[in-house]
């Protein structure tokens, strides 16, 4: 029974960056807008943190200081793509590249030496705070004024711009608040589950797989929360599944192949007949 | 009287140079409708935008009332000027009530989400517009779309009104309750401009008659004086001729629709048990309002979209479960609707936009030669008198009707034994339309068969050798010249 | 400006931003043109260039392909690696020679990277986030393979390739050269060539008029595969020579991507591309030692494509511009 309650905090755990960044994410996505940088920017979130909690001693400062440093990245991307209506598709890739290539700027200048770390169980304040996250999203998008221009934009810019609503600041807004977010979930992964040690490759593709969860969530907050409980949940089981004497690169296969199969199956059955509520998925 | 908005001197140039306003003089007062005639291209629909602000005139000077001129639709909705859009603006994936309570807040107008349902509840009561607040976008038909449309516009536009096309997708018993409404709702002190290119609508509706051509307005009439005679005068400077059918036999079948049934991407069935043949050397025209299965009825037949059940017969063969080409290659050419993307391809030159669809209907093996290509496409252009400074140029900097003139060119070229079109004039100028409409005949003429699908009843009226109508996915009629247009009319409301 | 003045001022960007980024470093910004100029000039880092520039030029071509049918993928980073690793196994573990290693390369990106393919074409599965998830998987592959069956001696390592199986580098070049040169001819001079531009703007024409929406997905999918298969074998055969346990990908086919974007999705124009990338990865290996972190290179390359396709664009969007 330990055991599995030590898997439960572990997939709590790891549920908060995913959700973090996914949330963010989901919420870009219904305003008709993709970043496929959330890597990019999880790395460099991930990296700051780890540098600015050793220079200022407090994790919660580094993860305030790593959302800052996401967001003010985030601007490679909302300045091109909504300011100057550059491909969002290779302005996202860019900003992984440059994000993940910054990252390794940064971090190296860490000089391998540990960050007060966050203990990342369900008593944390972060963990709390993803929820309420996730609530307030929610209420956000489907119960105000404000969740109806973003939805609707997300539906048709063309009717949008027609009509007047403010799409570039909107989704220029959300594009920013949802690097904000990625920039946490990096430094909450580094602090929270990597003992606040940064190294290159650390944040090991979480932040495709968020991108992955927000599909996966149907672009609904709580959607993707639940299905970065599910995923963290996995993601805790390599332990289990190296103690089973699986091998450990195999059970580092496991997440990537769910979330590709989770994407499969979510094709297959609804694919064809429901149109995902962001238009930026769609195709004709 | 104060005019609600006064106009003078508006002239609108267009970066690719088209003049589409060249000095445009309007006075709008309250209490008056205004019909705002003139064919597709005379320039009322930039007219239009640029009084209600979604566009800048070149020159020119605006006064909303006592104000300056609104710089962007929000300011003029906020000064109670709007424009009921032809082909209605909704958002599916919003209900009617977040749809229009978006609308009323953009226009200034702050209401919560019960304050917009009272809002929404009254004036659907008393102007007997029915719609239900609670239901989603995407569920309602053409038809609710436009009544939420005008809902809208009531709320908003309470002081000068715009109505573009209204009546695109409506019936004729539709079109005589939205007639009356506009006068309504001048009565009640606002200036409604009804634009249309249907004179007898515009008889009906209007107390002054405002007449542009090529970008001028050429005559303004008060309801007294207005004539058809008079108005067809101003409209076109002269009264047109039109092509002629060609007056040949008919001769063997060679389409074959029998007892179609296709899927809605929106649940349920978009064609419903569809029957018809196409003959050699004749027109058939299918009549209808847009969203009733058109659509869906070309891409079955070209083979987009898979029938769940049915059989498409072309020249006796069955090519149901034959991908596009294939049909292609056995004599069918398609002319869609949209041009650039389904049509053309944008991005690449005239030269291969012509060519790759006839190269690829003779089965053409894997080289693509530059030269033949050139040939293939000079060819075309040529005959179909496409506008172009070199076959290089991309095909999306051709003008819409150059670009359906290829289109229309590129498929006949291929010596089609089946042309399937869909609005193909749609859009175009009278000449554009003109060349459009004789190519298709002259084809007819060759002993091709034409299925003609398209919104406009005079065009179908003038050319078709039979007429169907399709409504609710099925047809509900067929007609043989001359045709009982108002007859016709009442089969596109059945189904 | 024209859109070679865009990429032009886009690659002036990115540098501008790496000398920027020296600021903060020890050997300051002018040290970024000192070690460009220094690999220019060197006969013996030239070749190191060219070894570079083959695999990313390759898969760069094979990208280009693909993202101008409107197949984003971005799968070559693990379609390179298990197709390098497929070569090394044909010659040192089986010891055959001559076109066998290029072949199971070949093949093994091709299916690889037929996979996010199959997955778009049949399943609908956008082919971004596929492509990438396979990529881990690849990486994980590897890394399970170099610790049980490859593994070789005491370390987690598999055996290396001896200097003599090592590609000279104008031959590299050559191979590069060719495969780019044969990638644009196809979209030139083919039907489907002219059938993939058509459906990355246009697939509704393609598919109504040209050809099927699966033939062009699984060609585009296949092709770029394949040349990330030669890639692979590329990079084993020029530099690699063997693999150790990795945390990370090694990054060389996500240069290709870049590459593939800021030769303007054109195969000559990611030759082009590859080649500055390299030029800019070997200046800054020569600065590595004054302690500037290898992955300044790529963020110049990232910063120069991002400006590039803004200075570029007019307005395009969606996964098909």
């Amino acid at each position: 029974m330990v055991e599995l309650a030590s898997l439960v905090t572990a997939a709590l755990a790891n549920a908060v960056p995913l959700a973090l960044a996914g949330i963010g994410e989901a919420l870009l996505e219904r305003s008709g807008r993709v970043n496929l940088g959330v890597e990019g920017l999880m790395a460099i979130g991930a990296a700051v943190g780890v540098l600015a909690g050793i220079h200022l001693g407090s994790p919660y400062l580094a993860l305030l200081g790593s959302g800052i440093a996401a967001a003010m990245l985030s601007l490679l991307y909302v300045v091109p793509v909504i300011l100057m209506g550059a491909d969002q598709i290779v302005a996202g890739l860019a900003l992984f590249f440059a994000g993940t290539a910054l990252a390794d700027l940064v971090g190296s200048a860490t000089g391998g030496a540990p960050a007060p770390p966050l203990d990342g169980s369900p008593r944390d304040p972060i963990a709390a705070s993803t929820l309420a996250l996730a609530a307030g999203a929610m209420v956000l998008l489907y119960r105000s004024w404000l969740g109806v221009e973003i939805r609707a934009m997300g539906e048709s810019e063309e009717y949008a711009v027609a009509r007047g609503l403010r799409v570039p600041l909107i989704q220029g807004g959300l594009a920013v608040a949802a690097a904000f977010l990625a920039g946490v979930a990096g430094a909450y992964m580094a602090l929270a589950l990597h003992n606040g040690r940064w190294y290159s490759g650390i944040t090991a593709g979480w932040g495709w797989i968020a991108l992955g969860l927000v599909i996966l969530g149907y672009w609904s907050p709580a959607g993707v929360l639940l299905a970065s409980l599910l995923t963290g949940a996995l993601l805790a089981s390599r332990t289990l599944l190296a103690a089973y004497g699986v091998n450990e690169a195999l059970a580092d296969m496991a997440p990537y192949l769910a979330v590709l199969a989770a994407l499969l199956a979510m094709s297959l059955v609804a694919g064809r007949r429901v149109r995902p509520p962001a238009m930026v998925w769609r195709r004709e | 009287m104060e005019p609600l908005l006064e106009a003078r001197g508006i002239w609108k140039v267009y970066p690719n140079g088209v003049e589409a306003n060249r000095g445009v003089d309007v006075e709008l007062y309250p209490g008056q409708v205004y019909a705002l005639l003139g064919e597709n291209g005379a320039g009322k629909t930039t007219l239009v935008k640029i009084l209600s602000g979604v566009e800048k005139p070149t020159r020119g000077m605006i006064r909303l009332g006592r104000g300056p001129a609104p710089s962007s639709p929000l300011q003029a909705q906020r000064a109670g000027v709007y424009m009921v859009p032809q082909h209605p603006t909704l958002f599916p994936n919003l209900t009617v009530l977040e749809d229009i309570g978006l609308a009323l807040r953009m226009a200034g107008i702050k209401v919560s989400r019960e304050g917009a349902r009272r809002l929404i509840r009254d004036a659907s009561a008393r102007y007997g517009l029915t719609v239900d607040p609670d239901a989603r976008i995407e569920g309602l038909g053409v038809g609710e779309r436009q009544r939420v449309e005008v809902l809208k516009g009531i709320l908003v536009g309470r002081r000068v009104l715009f109505l573009d096309e209204p009546s695109t997708h409506m019936t004729p018993g539709e079109v005589d309750t939205l007639v009356s409404l506009a006068r309504r709702l001048a009565g009640e002190g606002r200036a409604i401009v009804y634009i249309t290119h249907r004179i007898e609508e515009a008889l009906a509706v209007a107390d002054k008659v405002l007449v542009m051509r090529r970008g001028r307005l050429v005559a303004t009439l008060d309801r007294e004086e207005a004539s058809r005679d008079k108005v067809l005068a101003a409209m076109f400077g002269r009264i047109p001729g039109r092509p002629k059918p060609a007056s040949t036999r008919p001769g063997g079948e060679v389409l074959r629709v029998e007892d179609l049934w296709v899927p809605s991407p929106h649940g349920g069935w978009a064609i419903r048990g569809v029957s018809l043949k196409v003959r050699a050397g004749e027109v058939l025209g299918v009549a209808g309002i847009a969203g009733n299965g058109q659509r869906e009825l070309v891409e079955a037949i070209v083979g987009l979209t898979k029938p769940r059940r049915g059989k498409i017969l072309l020249n006796g063969i069955d090519i149901g479960g034959l991908p596009p080409q294939a049909r292609m290659r056995m004599g069918l050419a398609v002319v869609p609707e949209e041009r650039l993307g389904w049509a053309v391809a944008p991005g690449l030159s005239v030269c291969l936009n012509t060519a790759l669809p006839l190269l690829a209907r003779n089965g053409s093996p894997l080289l693509l030669r530059r030269s033949y290509a050139k040939m293939l496409a000079g060819k075309v252009v040529r005959e179909a008198r496409v506008k172009t400074s070199g076959l290089d140029q991309p095909v999306e900097t051709l003008s819409g009707g150059n670009i359906q003139r290829l289109v229309v060119g590129r498929e006949l070229a291929a010596g089609p034994r089946v042309v399937v079109a869909m609005n193909p004039a749609a859009g175009l100028d009278y000449n554009g339309a003109s060349m459009v409409e004789s190519m298709l005949l002259e084809t007819a003429a060759r002993g091709a068969g034409v299925l003609l699908i398209d919104e406009d009843l005079d065009l179908l009226a003038r050319v078709s050798s039979r007429i169907v109508v399709l409504s609710r996915g099925t047809l509900t009629g067929e007609f043989t010249p001359p045709y009982d247009v108002e007859a016709i009319g009442r089969a596109m409301t059945m189904g | 400006m024209g859109r070679l003045g865009a990429v032009a001022a886009g690659i002036a960007l990115g540098l501008l931003a790496g000398m920027i980024g020296l600021l903060v470093t020890q050997p300051g910004p002018l040290a970024l043109p000192r070690s460009l100029a220094a690999v220019i000039t060197s006969p013996g880092l030239l070749e190191n260039v060219v070894r570079l520039a083959a695999p990313i030029a390759v898969a760069g071509s094979g990208l280009a392909l693909a993202y101008r049918a409107g197949f984003i993928t971005i799968g070559s980073e693990g379609q390179m690696l298990l197709a390098s690793l497929a070569s090394l196994y044909v010659i040192s573990y089986l010891g055959v020679g001559g076109p066998g290693p290029l072949l199971a390369a070949l093949s093994v990106g091709a299916l690889w990277g037929l996979i996010p393919g199959l997955l778009r074409a049949y399943a609908g599965v956008n082919e971004v986030l596929s492509s990438l998830m396979l990529n881990y998987i690849a990486l994980s592959t590897v890394n399970y393979l170099v610790s049980t069956s490859l593994r070789e001696g005491a370390f987690t390592q598999t055996r290396f390739i001896g200097e003599d199986k090592v590609l000279a580098a104008p031959l590299a070049l050559g191979i590069a050269v060719l495969a780019a040169v044969g990638m644009e001819s196809f979209l030139r001079y083919t039907m489907p060539g002219a059938a993939m531009q058509a459906y990355g703007t246009a697939p509704r024409m393609a598919r109504t008029y040209l050809s099927t929406d699966r033939r062009i997905i699984l060609q585009a999918a296949l092709a770029s595969g394949a040349a990330s298969g030669l890639a692979g074998f590329l990079m084993l055969t020029g530099f690699q020579r063997g693999f150790t346990a990795m945390s990370v990908t090694p990054g060389y086919g996500y240069m290709g991507v870049l590459a593939a974007w800021l030769g303007l999705k054109s195969p000559i124009g990611a030759l082009g591309a590859a080649l500055l990338f390299s030029t800019l990865a070997t200046a800054g290996f020569l600065l590595q030692p004054q302690g500037v972190p290898g992955s300044m290179a790529l963020l110049v390359q990232a910063l120069a494509v991002l400006g590039t396709v803004t200075l570029v664009s007019r307005g395009g969007r969606g996964w098909s511009s």
